[in-house]
């Protein structure tokens, strides 16, 4: 056995070779570059937060030559056509590669210890989505080699970015790129929901949960909801791009406002979807340095869920000056001002905690009160702009790039930087530097105070933002000299932040068992704790399970109290849980480590990058081995009908077949992702008949004879995959699920041909819709071949009912997708009979 | 039994609902509001924009009062607080929704 404790050097264990030698085997991170196939949450989540680490130092080098730039007028540094790539460049990394795949990544990494899991619920995922970011941010930065960086600013706003006014790849780069990085974060989101949902500790109910798994689990839902208008947004234009079709074309019926609609649909939540784990992290570090439970858990639950909702409400404040009609704008202004409730109530959470006692000021607490005090001014410069003639007067101006920063980098860079010292003995188990991080907090606060404070008077002064220079004696030179300075000493700050995190890797002094003396079960063990996280898995009694079960830290960690102890037949596995009371349901089966989600994951980068090189071609081809790779990542032992004797649980069932299960969990929180994408293409296709009425029919209407077919071999699909799903395996059920997808997906098709997509954006629209129904009818096809073969080959018990139940909820929503749009294809026939 | 921090596990469910249910309400609500300020107000002209206002302002107090009634539910634990808390929050954003059809009326 190697203990921490013992050594000078900090050592990930206890690793108990003797005692638990399949156990510790069956966990074990390969070694050398075979780490490439780990796929273990600890691995994959340090990939992710390194990266976006490496995306931020990038992201800021921008913004200092933007800054420097600007630093006098008339200033020559940048011309104007690098100015606008430059800071495009910037905002496209900071929000895309770097504030939400940084977020997720200490999620991917934390929640299984705080939960109590041994990893994340589906290891493959996570690691497929992590490659998928790295590929898709490198097809994003390396646009800067073929000097054909997008510059249409991180919006992308049309007509700006179509290819009459945006030629070359540029356009092409961001919309291909950005999209592939998006899979990662939609992957990830479906992944922490099954995950929170169905891994937690025993005991562990909704209510005892870690505040931070709340945080994670409603920006989860946000992310499922809140990023498919924009991937949607990005293929439509992508296709005008490409293909022409006239999605945001005037003069075919389409608008440039869609895009807006789109674009903010999606980047309004955005600002919550970074904020909300930055403040989960808040409210998991701040009770430590008080030693007193959050205040008000229910207040901030109630505000965190709200706050996810109302969210929503609020996209087309970012589109005030558009011209839309003024009782909008009331509606608009009125949700905005609503959001700033739920998110006092949390900010007061967070006082009334600090209130409880004499907080120790390390360097963790003094980043969260710089995020107290940023933030808080960030938010009501929000409030101001909610209201419209305010909005009217400082649109587009550098009062809205100040606003931003004070949200962004005090809602999240400070919360984020505290938790890189709070929770860094965990990836190197030393203890990153107090003096330092002082150093660090206090060139940050300043930095951006002098910054980005003076921004606001800047634009007061009228100065717009987005400008390469700006003539002199405006009442604007000092103004931007001193936020070129504020910016180099904030960059400062940054640099040794960024040198204390190098530096404690090797010579931070080793940090003790919860060196914080925090209450969540992440410090159980000395870090670095060992790869299976747990030894046995403790049952909790409290939200901080250290300080109110005693016994928990009193002993050897591994040696304490818990379920599954070890695992004599050398699997991964990890309890599963009743999503609501967290009582043991099921025993989890975890995948070991494997190529499949690189491979994956390289097959969509080919595909991508042969589509800006305009081979299709090859980018059919590298989508059927993406096909082949998915294949080979289903084909695997089923499990279900074994079971597992947990010790102090009792006897408990393999992957259970049940609507509880995790892969069901799993199943629905996809299918809400693919409602949202459908939505955006029905909110598009209502909202281009609603405001461009000339144009709705000019391009022929679906054939209703067969539209009404499609219709009822929907109703087919939905009743024999639902059958399947209750009779259980048998391959005589596949066949008829089959062939009632491709018969519908056909009959689909010829209904749609009277239609030409070239005519106008509504006839276009309609053409991405039925291809999006097309695509679920290939899934539910392909999906059922799959199963079709599997039970060939005798790979199927007959209790082997998991992918037969996932299959009949998908092929439901896939039936209930076909006849929405048999009723809007059907819709115009209607309206000209009456 | 209950732990600390813990309600009786039979309890958990229907308390989770009244935390859910105000605040899809406030969506299922904007959404109307919007669909029928959007009918009203494009170019369309879908419907008149007196309707639009006399359906939001029909729909208004019942959605407000069925987020509301949460908010009657007693107990202390935190899970209560936050089923009444959400009750409140998301009751308020319903009046707000309406707040510009009360304030205007018409497209503004
Ligand atoms: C590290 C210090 C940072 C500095 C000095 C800085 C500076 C700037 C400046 C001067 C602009 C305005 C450019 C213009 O309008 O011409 C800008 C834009 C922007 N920044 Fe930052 N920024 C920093 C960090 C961040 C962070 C952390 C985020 C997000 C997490 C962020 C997101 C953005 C976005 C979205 C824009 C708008 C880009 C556009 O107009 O398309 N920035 N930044």
């Amino acid at each position: 056995m190697t203990d921490t404790s013992a050594s000078d050097r900090p050592v990930q264990g206890p690793v108990l070779h003797d005692e638990m030698p399949e156990f510790e085997a069956a966990w074990a991170t390969p070694p050398g570059w075979r780490i490439l196939s780990s796929v273990s949450h600890r691995v994959v989540g340090q990939r992710f937060i390194v990266t976006g680490l490496v995306f931020f130092l990038i992201a800021g080098f921008l913004a200092l030559l933007v800054r420097t730039q600007l630093i006098v007028p008339n200033n020559t540094f940048l011309d104007a056509e690098t100015y606008n790539q430059v800071f495009t460049m910037h905002g496209t990394l900071m929000m895309f590669l770097f504030a939400i795949p940084i977020l997720e990544g200490f999620a991917v990494y934390l929640l299984p210890l705080m939960l109590g899991a041994r990893d994340l619920i589906f290891p493959r995922m996570g690691a497929f989505g992590y490659w998928c970011y790295l590929f898709g941010g490198i097809i994003v930065l390396s646009s800067f080699l073929f000097d054909a960086a997008p510059d249409g600013g991180w919006f992308m706003y049309t007509p700006l970015s179509t290819s009459q006014y945006t030629p070359g790849l540029s356009a092409d780069f961001w919309l291909i790129g950005i999209t592939f990085a998006e899979i990662a974060s939609v992957t990830a989101a479906v992944e922490i929901i099954a995950a929170v949902l169905c891994t937690r500790a025993p005991g562990m109910s909704l209510t005892r949960m870690p505040i931070f798994a709340w945080y994670m689990l409603v920006t989860a839902f946000m992310i499922a909801i809140g990023f498919p208008p924009l991937i949607i947004g990005s293929i439509l234009l992508e296709i005008e791009r490409v293909a022409g079709l006239p999605f945001f074309d005037v003069t075919a019926g389409g608008d440039p406002l869609l895009w807006q609609h789109l674009f903010w649909l999606f980047g309004h939540p955005e600002v919550y979807i970074i904020f909300l784990p930055a403040a989960g992290m808040v409210a998991t570090m701040l009770p430590t340095f008080v030693g007193k439970p959050l205040f008000g858990y229910g207040f901030a639950v109630a505000a965190v869920v709200t706050m996810g909702f109302i969210s929503f409400g609020l996209w087309a404040h970012h589109m005030f000056a558009t011209g839309l009609p003024t009782i909008s704008l009331t509606l608009f202004s009125a949700a905005s001002t609503m959001v700033a409730i739920p998110t006092g109530v949390q900010i007061f959470s967070f006082i009334f905690t600090l209130a409880q006692g004499r907080p120790r000021l390390t360097v963790p607490m003094l980043f969260i009160l710089g995020f107290l005090f940023i933030f808080v001014i960030g938010g009501l410069t929000g409030v101001m702009l909610a209201s419209v003639p305010f909005n009217w007067q400082a649109h587009d101006s550098y009062f809205v790039v100040a606003h931003l920063h004070y949200v962004l980098i005090g809602g999240m860079v400070f919360p984020l930087v505290g938790a890189f010292y709070y929770w860094s003995p965990h990836f190197t188990g030393r203890m990153m530097s107090e003096r330092l991080g002082r150093w660090a907090f206090w060139l940050m606060f300043t930095g951006f105070h002098i910054t980005f404070f003076l921004m606001h008077l800047t634009g007061l002064r009228g100065m717009p933002r987005r400008v390469a220079t700006y003539p002199e004696g405006l009442g604007w030179d000092r103004l931007n000299l001193l936020s070129t300075l504020g910016s180099y000493i904030l960059a400062a700050g940054v640099l040794v932040f960024v040198w204390d995190f190098l530096r404690h890797r090797m010579s931070g002094p080793l940090a003790p068992r919860d060196p914080w003396g925090a209450g969540t079960l992440e410090w159980l063990y000395p870090p670095i704790a060992p790869g299976h996280n747990f030894h046995a898995i403790p049952r909790v009694h409290s939200r901080e399970p250290l300080w109110d079960q005693p016994e928990l830290l009193r002993e050897h960690a591994h040696l304490a109290e818990g379920v599954l102890r070890g695992a004599s037949h050398g699997m991964r596995e990890t309890v599963g849980c009743h999503p609501v009371t967290g009582e043991p349901l099921q025993i989890v089966r975890l995948p070991k480590p494997t190529w499949v989600p690189l491979w994956a994951a390289a097959t969509i980068a080919v595909a991508a990058v042969a589509t800006l090189a305009s081979a299709y071609v090859i980018a059919g081809a590298a989508l059927v081995a993406m096909l082949v790779c998915f294949a080979l990542w289903a084909w695997e032992p089923s499990q279900t009908g074994e079971t597992v004797d947990t010790g102090p649980e009792g006897v408990l069932p393999v992957n259970v077949a049940d609507r509880l299960g995790h892969t069901h969990i799993a199943t629905i929180g996809t299918l809400l992702v693919l409602a949202a994408l459908y939505g955006s293409l029905l909110f598009s296709v209502l909202y281009l008949w609603n405001v461009h009425p000339d144009f709705t029919t000019i391009a022929g209407l679906a054939d209703p004879l067969w539209a009404a077919v499609a219709g009822g071999l929907a109703l087919v699909l939905i009743a024999s995959s639902k059958v399947a799903a209750h009779k259980g395996p048998r391959l005589g059920l596949d066949v008829p699920v089959l062939l009632s997808a491709v018969a519908t997906g056909a009959g689909l098709f010829v209904a749609m041909l009277q239609i030409d997509p070239r005519d106008t954006a509504v006839a276009a629209t309609l053409w991405v819709m039925a291809g999006f129904v097309g695509v679920m009818l290939f899934v539910m096809a392909f999906w059922s071949l799959f199963l079709a073969v599997r039970k060939l080959f005798g790979q199927v018990a007959p209790h082997h009912r998991v992918p037969d139940l996932n299959r009949g909820s998908f092929g439901l929503a896939t039936g209930v997708m076909v006849l929405i749009a048999v009723v809007v294809l059907l819709a115009p026939h209607i309206e000209g009979l009456s | 039994m209950i732990h600390k921090n813990g309600l009786p596990s039979d309890k958990l469910l229907p308390v989770l609902r009244d935390i859910l249910r105000p605040a899809l309400i406030w969506a299922a609500h904007f959404v109307l509001v919007y669909a029928a300020l959007s009918a009203a107000c494009a170019q369309r002209g879908l419907i008149d924009p007196f309707w639009a206002s006399l359906l939001v302002l029909v729909v208004t107090p019942p959605a407000a009062l069925w987020a509301i009634v949460g908010a009657r539910r007693r107990g202390r634990s935190d899970f209560e607080r936050a089923a009444r808390w959400s009750s409140i929050i998301s009751a308020l954003a319903i009046l707000f929704n309406a707040a510009p059809v009360v304030l205007m009326g018409g497209c503004g």
